[in-house]
């Protein structure tokens, strides 16, 4: 309890209801109401962030070009276990089960923020609420690596800085000319041969993951190559 | 498209049987990446399937993958007379073949008219193909 | 160092000794076949040994570029060493294959793997990060390509599985990955050290060429494992990210708005995938590390990675059995790519086999005994049939086994098959690939090597896009002239303005020499040492491109200088790939290389157009000069004139600074490079060119 207050402000119930109306988080924050009506007659909300990631695993080539770039980017080198979206593949597999892109979710409830002992991984009002980590604060105790839900996590360990690390949409990225965050441009969207990494202002379905895995084959000429749209 | 008429019985024995090696059509397949690979057709069905044709876009499309079928219309027109005797096929080829500048737009139409005397034999040999 | 990881790992398999060079002493080679040859130059004293010999030195190297975001640069890894597919001689031979196994390298902190001698029994190598371990591998032996590569992720990961974070070391400060190991492998026949044997990395990844897999079989070593957590330090960042944005916009495929051009399929090339699977089933296009293009692909139905001759030596034969593609195809492209068997001899075997079978010389109880069906020629088991023949060196392929050349001369019809051309094996018994009678750089090229040189960069541009056109009536994307111009400009520092024709008599001049020369000296550099893929450069023309003019010349220094920061020109590359050639030369002048040698098969100089007859080329349109123009032409037909051929040999010796009597390199050229030990290594074995 005393942690989560540390990482989001308080509201009443009045105006959070007031927000939720005139926002789309209603069906976001579904899951999580019990949590937050249990707090006496205040609601405590983290802010959504203001973009997502979206990846259409059936378009994916597995080119690992977003991980290059990502890493790139951010580090100023070539790392695939610095670069906050995964792809994971296995040749041997048939489609479409042979690759996944495990991008972070942004969640609207983010358990890594909430685990943060030292306030390091916060959503960043300055940075449209991205949720990210303050190298600076990060003591290394990977409490948000394993609050993820997902699998892999998605917070890396950078092991050679040695602090968490996460999707920032790419707001803070010293290898890159171009502004990012929600508000800028994504490198993996920017270099995914395919397009098959979309960035979205829009509140992704917070249940499960068909959200955020969709279909990006329908607009070009993905069909027209005889490739499948469904 | 010319009509051929109905083959007989002899002219779809002919055709339905399989020539020896001296007798051979050689066709080429055509492939972006991999080099012209030679391709020997020992059976008038063979030579049916064998021809397929892509259109320009889709060998577009399919960039390194893409591939064409190759068989001299000339040569072939010889062969159908010579080893099969079926004037009538080879020279409606030409005619189809002469309405058409390119190899690309000739394909089709040979295609057609290949397939329509094949389905005629298999009608007669009470098989259907389609 | 920027690009490089500054060491590369030395694995002597008889002494069990794992040792590292720096790469600091071999960086002016570049990186990949570059640095293979120097290595192999100061580590293989004996350069006449046999490719099966403990003293056979295998070099595996990387680039700067690999593991980086180089569009179609990252994934490449260059194979060399004595190979045994060549005939009548294993020359000192290359292959290369793609996928992830130069990035892991890179990531685990190597520029490659040099391997020596011979492990007293079957090993395979483990390399996590800096731990590399020599381990037992004697139940990996008799397993496929594939079983091994998941029997060794099981054990990489030491039982944490995939699909999470694994830390591959022993505590987390030295990584953690979500990724499989990278794993390089032989099947059965490469265990039986046959010239047929490859090296298979992921479903289909081969270095097929050169017969490595058998090379790997005779020293015993099962597969090579590496997974890496670490990083590739870039010189400047921003520039390659740039520099990776700028292709795409300018030259890249752009799949909101494919180019209108036809017959492009180097870097603006769209995906590959397998467009012709059976119907209904689905797919994706699938690519190396950091490539922008996606040249094969992964299916419902199996034939994962299976995209060019591994897919093709049956699909026609599939469709003309079944009507159209199957099953059956998919089922055999992984047979082959479990066995680890080189497709292109599978393809080439093929057509040699069945040229014997419909004329009654082969089958069973006849002069060639072979109870192969060929009733099944295009189901499944007939390619499972011929594969378990081969294993077992059991009826024909007790012969196959061996190699096409080999089994030819055992069955007696070497001679008669290579002249008649239905033993397709144009130079040093390697299969046919594109003809040289009609594109002569890549015969010429060929020849003057060590195998078919596998170099498409002409072939797009000078010859499948113009036939394309030709045969659709559609409007070249260039005229002949503007195409030779571009070459010109681009075939730096040898530009001249005639090196594209390909007509009668410009084959044999001085300007196609020069075409020739630029050709082995990029392609030496920039493909086989810098690890830009084939399947996209050289880019020439380019349907995106202002002017058509694709991005050779300056997006390859741009993207050297991005990653090393070292700064070199283009023509400054082409060079180091004029040095490179050399000191091969040399290799193989030491192997007992002379010009006499350097002829091809005599179908091509015997077998051309017979009236009314197509011939086995089809119409081979290229730009020619005749009579004071450029036009595009048909060529199909033609053959070469021996003595014409031995003429432009000795225009092209002379050209390199070679002996015109001999073909070997002379001390001033090789003096001139900066190899003078190489020039006295050649004299005191009576090997340097006059």
């Amino acid at each position: 309890m005393a942690d989560r207050k540390r990482n989001s402000k308080e509201y009443s119930r009045r105006s959070f209801l007031k927000m939720a109306s005139g926002t789309a988080v209603g069906l976001a924050f579904g899951g999580f109401l019990p949590r937050l009506i249990n707090v006496d007659d205040h609601a405590l909300i983290i802010p959504a962030s203001e973009g997502y990631i979206l990846v259409d695993t059936k378009k994916c080539g597995g080119c690992v070009s977003c991980m290059l770039a990502c890493s790139l980017v951010h580090e100023g080198k070539e790392n695939l276990s610095l670069s906050r979206i995964q792809v994971l593949q296995n040749s041997f597999e048939k489609y479409p089960n042979d690759i996944s892109q495990e991008q972070c979710k942004q969640c609207t409830f983010p358990a890594c923020a909430e685990a943060c002992p030292t306030k390091a991984l916060t959503a960043d009002p300055t940075k449209g609420h991205v949720r990210l980590v303050d190298s600076r604060k990060c003591i290394g105790c990977m409490q948000c690596i394993q609050a993820c839900p997902q699998q892999p996590a998605r917070i890396q360990w950078n092991h050679e800085a040695r602090h968490s690390q996460k999707c920032d949409l790419c707001s803070v990225t010293p290898y890159w000319e171009e502004k990012g965050g929600p508000d800028g441009k994504q490198a993996c969207v920017a270099v995914c041969p395919f397009n098959a990494i979309k960035f979205t202002k829009e509140i992704p379905t917070q249940v499960g993951d068909f959200g955020y895995k969709v279909n990006l084959r329908k607009h070009d000429a993905w069909g027209a190559l005889g490739l499948p749209t469904d | 498209m010319v009509q051929l008429s109905k083959p007989s019985k002899e002219l779809v024995a002919r055709l339905m049987k399989k020539v020896d090696y001296q007798k051979q059509l050689k066709g080429v397949i055509m492939n972006a990446m991999a080099g012209t690979i030679e391709r020997s057709i020992y059976s008038f069905q063979d030579a049916c399937n064998f021809l397929y044709s892509s259109s320009l876009e889709e060998l577009q499309a399919a960039g390194g993958a893409g591939s064409i079928r190759y068989i001299d219309f000339g040569v072939l027109q010889k062969w159908l007379r010579e080893v099969f005797g079926d004037e009538e096929l080879a020279t409606a080829i030409g005619q189809e073949v002469a309405t058409e500048a390119f190899y690309g737009k000739q394909l089709p139409l040979v295609k057609k008219l290949l397939m329509q005397r094949l389905n005629q034999c298999l009608e007669l040999t009470q098989v259907t193909h389609s | 160092m920027y690009g490089y990881v500054g060491k590369i790992l030395r694995v002597n398999l008889t002494t069990r000794k794992i040792s590292t060079i720096n790469t600091e002493d071999y960086k002016e080679w570049g990186g990949g076949h570059g640095m293979g040859s120097a290595i192999f130059w100061d580590l293989c004293p004996d350069k006449t040994v046999d490719g099966r010999d403990p003293r056979n030195v295998i070099t595996i190297m990387t680039s700067p570029l690999s593991g980086t975001l180089v569009p179609a640069a990252s994934g490449r890894t260059e194979v060399q060493g004595i190979g045994i597919q060549g005939h009548p001689i294993g020359w000192y031979t290359r292959s290369n294959f793609g996928g992830r196994f130069g990035a892991q390298l890179k990531y685990a902190g190597w520029d490659g793997i040099v391997l020596e001698g011979r492990a007293d029994k079957p090993v395979w190598i483990d390399i996590r990060n800096g731990n590399v371990k020599i381990r037992d591998g004697g139940h990996l032996w008799g397993l496929d390509t594939w079983a091994t590569q998941e029997e060794i992720w099981q054990e990489v990961s030491d039982g944490q599985g995939f699909g999470n974070w694994v830390e591959i070391d022993s505590w987390r400060d030295r990584g953690r990955t979500t990724q499989r190991p990278a794993v390089l492998t032989i099947g059965r026949v490469g265990e039986l050290q046959s010239p047929l044997g490859c090296l298979i990395h992921d479903a289909g990844n081969g270095a097929g060429q050169g017969g490595f897999g058998g090379v790997f079989g005779s020293k015993n070593l099962k597969a090579i494992s590496v997974i890496g957590t670490g990083s590739i330090d870039i010189a400047h960042p921003a520039m390659l990210m740039n520099a990776r944005l700028w292709t795409r916009e300018k030259y890249g495929f752009n799949v909101e708005a494919p180019a209108a051009d036809v017959g492009s399929f180097n870097f603006p090339a769209g995906p590959g995938a397998t467009p012709y699977l059976p119907p209904g089933i689905g797919q994706r296009p699938q690519g190396c590390t950091g490539c922008h293009k996606m040249c094969r692909g992964r299916s419902a139905g199996g034939g994962n990675e299976s995209h060019c001759v591994d897919y093709l030596f049956y699909n026609n034969y599939d469709a003309a059995k079944h009507g159209q593609i199957t099953h059956h195809l998919l089922q055999a492209a992984d047979l082959v790519q479990k066995a680890g068997i080189n497709v292109y001899q599978m393809q080439t075997g093929l057509i040699w086999l069945n040229h014997l079978y419909q004329q009654g010389i082969l089958g069973p109880g006849k002069q060639i005994d072979c109870d192969l069906p060929f009733d099944q020629l295009g189901d499944y088991v007939f390619v499972e049939r011929m594969v378990e023949q081969i294993e077992k060196q059991e009826g024909i392929g007790k012969y196959l086994f061996k190699g096409l050349a080999q089994a030819a001369i055992d069955l007696g019809r070497y001679e008669q098959d290579l002249r008649s051309g239905i033993l397709p094996l144009q130079e040093w018994g390697y299969s046919h690939h594109y003809d040289a009678r009609t594109e002569v750089e890549w015969g010429y090229g060929s020849l003057l090597g060590s195998r078919d040189c596998n170099d498409h960069d002409f072939n797009v541009c000078c010859y499948w896009t113009p036939s394309i056109c030709a045969l659709f009536g559609a409007e070249f994307p260039v005229s002949a002239a503007e195409l030779a111009a571009i070459i010109a400009e681009k075939c730096v520092p040898y530009s001249d303005p005639l090196m594209a024709d390909y007509s009668d008599e410009g084959i044999y001049k001085e300007p196609m020499a020069k075409l020739v020369q630029w050709h082995r000296h990029y392609s030496n550099y920039y493909k086989q040492s810098l690890l830009f893929c084939d399947w996209a450069y050289a880019d020439f023309v380019n349907p995106y491109a202002e002017g058509k003019k694709g991005l050779t010349g300056e997006a390859e220094p741009k993207f050297f200088t991005a990653v090393t920061g070292i700064e070199q020109s283009f023509e400054e590359g082409i060079e180091i790939g004029r040095k490179i050639w050399n000191l091969d030369r040399a290799i193989w002048a030491l192997q007992g290389r002379h010009r006499d040698q350097e002829v091809f098969a005599d179908y091509i100089y015997e077998v051309g157009a017979q009236p009314g007859y197509t011939t086995y080329e089809i119409p081979y349109v290229m730009p020619v000069y005749e009579n004071g123009q450029w036009q595009y032409k048909a060529l199909s037909g033609r053959t070469l004139d021996r003595q014409k051929v031995e003429d432009w040999k000795t225009i092209y010796y002379k050209l390199e600074g070679w002996d015109p009597n001999t073909g070997r390199p002379t001390r001033r050229t090789l003096e001139g490079l900066g190899l003078k030990e190489v020039a006295d290594e050649l004299e005191k074995n009576g090997k340097l060119g006059a």
